[in-house]
């Protein structure tokens, strides 16, 4: 048991690198806070023009959520990151993580959305037209608001894939926390750091997940 | 404009190495197949044990899929290729794989499967019971077709979000779709192969996707 | 005559709340029994401790020659031969009315398929639903659910059937045809204990009426006299209070 702790929890790594991983999970966490609100953004947008119903729009739209959503993310990325230099741009490897997992999570958000603001009946638009609002007034005020309570859990649980998803960057040699862990564990010959990275994913996804499942639940009793 | 497309559609390129990605589209596809029957297979079993309702195995299950829930398929795929080695146990790059991603989905499936049980409505149970089924027989024969099929749609997406995540293996040299393009990618210093994979993952997962949308439209009762 | 079905002393409680008072109620072979009282006045509770959907806290019950609140009594074994039906149906909405029927003449009863349909076809046209037995409970009327309701039970060749408020879940145009099977049931000499709020159904067709209120048995005794001259002041009140509605 000694050796196992020695082996796989060795404090003694943990202390000796931590700067390394502690800056790792810096990046994870900045990947984060930029891909999440602009996937957002651009799937709140996808979800409107759909919603508008301009009838030459709508097969891209599906045409576009349908392909990322059959698109493996990492396949997406190694084709911007490896690709985009036979077009004469190099990009860094967090600027192709950022375009990729943005495009990406657009379609998922998108659909999402699109599901949330469909589920809305139409006695709602109609009764917010009949009080003179605009249609987009009425999607702001009144559809938006139901769409977005209806479908919290899929928003969560997308927001989770994604946050997870930022892991993929370690394919392209950005250092957060995955590949961080990598590099110690290249350093310090013991699986610690792999674990210890397992570990911090798990801590701060927890409260996600289990958030999710009390959502899920509560959708599921209705 | 001609230039970008002579880059990325050198159909020479494309021809040469096809046999080569052709391996790869062959590889992920088995994968896909076995990460899909042992995921579903496992997460059904789980959640059929999980109606029993043993604290003992209940509460050490739900640690174990929040667990693979929250953390990154490849942070899975590379503590069981990479770690597992270090207890002793090695593990080619294809089992590591498809070990980690069953398990992951495992994890999910029984998930949702638990809340289409559970989502089933209490008379279901009082309706079986009083006409004399036992416990196992109003799980077997009432409750669990309900809600296997509460759970269909959102069994799909996730089926389909882990086949994708086969491509994962590419990181431990798995030498499936992807793997198979950027060697090939590097040997001829051309794009064209990574359109070529792209072109493959959309053949295999476009119609599982279309399909997932019918079935979301028509996997519902009657009413 | 010995009951049939025997409760003594049976009370249930959840939490703090008291839905039933301990209590007693005894039916002979062949009675029909009529359980009424403003909503929430344990009758639905006690009901359903009869076959012990609801376990009750403390009492016994005695079927036929068997107490069935023991510890260790089968009771798979001893609901076959009690009927239930439910409010809201609960009918199996992945299965056709003949599936419906037939899953535990199948799966308890161990009856072969061809067995387990002539029996339920035969149910099925007790209700007057043979002709609808392909069909799934969504495609059927609230009326017609309630109806294989009462044949899923009645295919198990019950002893006594017990009836939790069956038509209130119905719009007011189907409650009839329902009452009518049961009616029929009546003249079968099925024993029965109803829950309802169907007064004049009541009226017509129970042996004994029991007024419940507040999780107790008020009052009992034959429909004449409980409507006409009832002894307590309770179930004046709330005979008074339904004529007013009418």
């Amino acid at each position: 048991m000694g050796s196992f702790t020695e082996m796989f929890f060795n404090l003694q790594t943990l202390i000796e690198y931590w700067p390394i991983m502690l800056r790792g999970l810096g990046w994870t966490l900045l990947l984060a806070v930029i891909i999440v609100p602009m996937g957002l953004a651009a799937g709140m947008l996808i979800a409107t023009l759909n919603f508008l119903r301009r009838r030459w729009l709508t097969p891209f739209l599906i045409a576009y959520v349908d392909f990322f959503r059959a698109f493996p993310p990492l396949v997406l990325l190694i084709f911007i990151y490896n690709g985009a230099p036979f077009l004469g741009v190099t990009l860094s490897p967090f600027t192709a993580v950022v375009v990729a997992l943005t495009l990406n999570s657009a379609g998922y958000y998108g659909e999402i959305l699109r599901a949330g603001l469909a589920s809305i009946g139409r006695g709602q638009m109609e009764a917010a037209r009949s009080t003179g609002l605009s249609r987009l007034q009425a999607l702001r005020f009144i559809i938006a608001p139901q769409a977005l309570r209806n479908v919290l859990p899929e928003l969560v649980s997308n927001t989770l894939e994604l946050v997870k998803a930022t892991s993929l960057a370690s394919v392209v040699t950005l250092p957060e926390l995955l590949r961080s862990a990598r590099i110690v564990q290249g350093m310090a010959y013991n699986p610690t750091p792999l674990i210890a990275a397992a570990l911090i994913y798990f801590l701060m996804l927890w409260p996600l997940v289990r958030l999710l499942s009390r959502l899920e639940r509560r959708v599921a009793s209705r | 404009m001609d230039q970008v497309l002579d880059l990325y559609f050198d159909f020479d390129t494309m021809q040469r190495f096809f046999p080569m990605l052709w391996e790869g589209f062959v590889l992920t596809l088995q994968m896909t197949l076995l990460v899909v029957s042992i995921g579903i297979g496992t997460g059904l079993l789980l959640a059929l044990l999980r109606a029993f309702g043993v604290r003992l195995i209940n509460w050490p299950m739900q640690f174990l899929v929040d667990f693979l829930r929250a953390v990154p398929p490849l942070v899975v795929i590379m503590c069981a290729y990479f770690a597992l080695p270090y207890a002793g146990l090695s593990l080619s790059p294809f089992v590591a794989t498809v070990a980690s991603l069953a398990l992951i989905l495992a994890a999910f499936a029984e998930e949702i499967f638990w809340s289409g049980i559970t989502s089933v409505n209490r008379g279901q149970w009082e309706a079986g019971r009083a006409t004399g089924l036992n416990f196992f027989q109003t799980l077997v024969h009432i409750v669990l077709p309900q809600g296997v099929r509460l759970a269909v749609p959102l069994l799909t997406n996730r089926t389909i979000e882990i086949s994708k995540s086969t491509s994962l293996g590419s990181a431990i040299s798995v030498s499936e779709i992807l793997n198979q393009a950027t060697n090939a990618q590097s040997i001829v210093a051309n794009p064209s192969p990574l359109t070529l994979a792209a072109l493959m993952y959309v053949v295999l997962f476009v119609p599982l996707v279309a399909m997932s949308r019918w079935v979301e439209r028509h996997y519902r009762w009657q009413h | 005559m010995t009951p049939i079905l025997s409760a003594q002393g049976i009370s249930r409680h959840f939490g703090s709340i008291t839905a039933l008072s301990p209590s007693d109620l005894d039916v002979a072979p062949g009675e029909v029994v009529v359980l009424i009282g403003p909503s929430g006045s344990g009758k639905s509770t006690l009901l359903r401790c009869l076959n012990l959907l609801e376990p009750p806290d403390s009492g016994e019950i005695r079927f036929r020659d068997q107490c069935i609140t023991e510890q260790g009594v089968n009771l798979d074994q001893v609901r076959r031969s009690i009927g239930m039906v439910f409010q809201q149906f609960n009918l199996y909405p992945h299965m056709t009315a003949l599936g419906n029927v037939t899953l535990a003449l199948r799966r308890v009863h161990r009856l072969s398929r061809e067995d387990a349909r002539t029996r339920g076809m035969a149910a099925l046209e007790e209700v007057g639903l043979a002709k609808q037995h392909d069909a799934h409970p969504g495609n059927l009327s609230g009326g017609q659910q309630q109806r294989v309701g009462i044949a899923r039970a009645l295919a198990l060749d019950p002893d006594i059937m017990l009836f939790d408020e069956p038509t209130s879940a119905l719009d007011p145009e189907l409650v009839g045809e329902v009452l009518s099977v049961m009616r029929r049931l009546r003249d079968r000499k099925m024993t029965m204990v109803i829950v309802t709020h169907e007064m004049g159904f009541a009226r017509d067709v129970a042996d004994r009426v029991v007024f419940m209120n507040e999780g107790a048995i008020i009052e009992q005794g034959p429909p004449e006299t409980l409507f006409t001259a009832p002894t307590q002041p309770r179930t004046r009140e709330f005979l008074s209070r339904l004529m007013e509605h009418r």
